[in-house]
């Protein structure tokens, strides 16, 4: 009987699914937000480190052996 | 006092260089050379400014305009560096106060270093930005004295 009932009654959320169904969006846009900006500062970090090495190799004599 | 040091650094980086193509470059000759491209990154700059945007060091990005006033013929500069930390990037200025740059402008930024990148490490450097690999002989830049 209360199989056959849920099926025109399904289970309603609670207050706190409710809470985060409101709220997903905002928080899907700071996930958006914060992996962008770790994404541009790995970024920048990468080039600046890696043209420290090219301008080493370039010093040193490096690309003298090619 | 930071700021003048700075200032003093830049003009001896972009100032003229003396070079020789028979003994290795210094870091000041290839950062000069580097930022022969970094000032073309965001276009030509408007008559009567010079623009430059370099890498100082693997944690340090340099944006300089210098003009001269209209009005008062006298020559202005502005400079903004930018250091790079692990949890964001603080971008300080004269008589400002420092900001970590968020959203647009730190994207703008990354994408700045990236065509940086790109440009200097084919044209300065003569290696693919890409694979890494060194560039042939026959895809070498000739404009670069290095």
């Amino acid at each position: 009987m209360s199989d056959f009932l849920s099926q025109f009654f399904p289970p309603q959320p609670t207050d706190q699914q409710s809470i985060i169904t409101i709220d997903t969006p905002l928080i899907e846009d700071d996930d958006a937000n914060r992996r962008q900006k770790a994404e541009d500062i790995a970024l920048i970090t990468a080039y600046g480190e890696n043209l420290s090495l090219y301008r080493k190799l370039k010093i040193n004599g490096e690309g003298e052996r090619r | 006092m930071i700021a003048d040091m700075l200032k003093k650094l830049f003009e001896l980086i972009v100032g003229p260089q003396p070079m020789s193509l028979h003994s290795r470059p210094t870091e000041r000759q290839l950062i000069h050379e580097e930022s022969k491209y970094g000032r073309n990154i965001f276009g030509p700059a408007p008559a009567g400014r010079r623009r430059d945007f370099f890498c100082l060091d693997a944690k340090t990005w340099i944006w300089n305009e210098e003009w001269t006033d209209p009005f008062t013929g006298q020559k202005q500069s502005s400079m903004i560096r930018y250091e790079i930390h692990s949890h964001g990037v603080l971008k300080i200025r004269d008589n400002q106060e420092p900001v970590y740059i968020e959203g647009q402008e730190l994207t703008n930024l990354a994408n700045a270093t990236r065509l940086y990148f790109e440009q200097v490490v084919y044209n300065v450097y003569h290696y693919d930005p890409n694979t890494g690999h060194p560039l042939p002989k026959h895809l070498t830049p000739e404009r670069s004295p290095y």
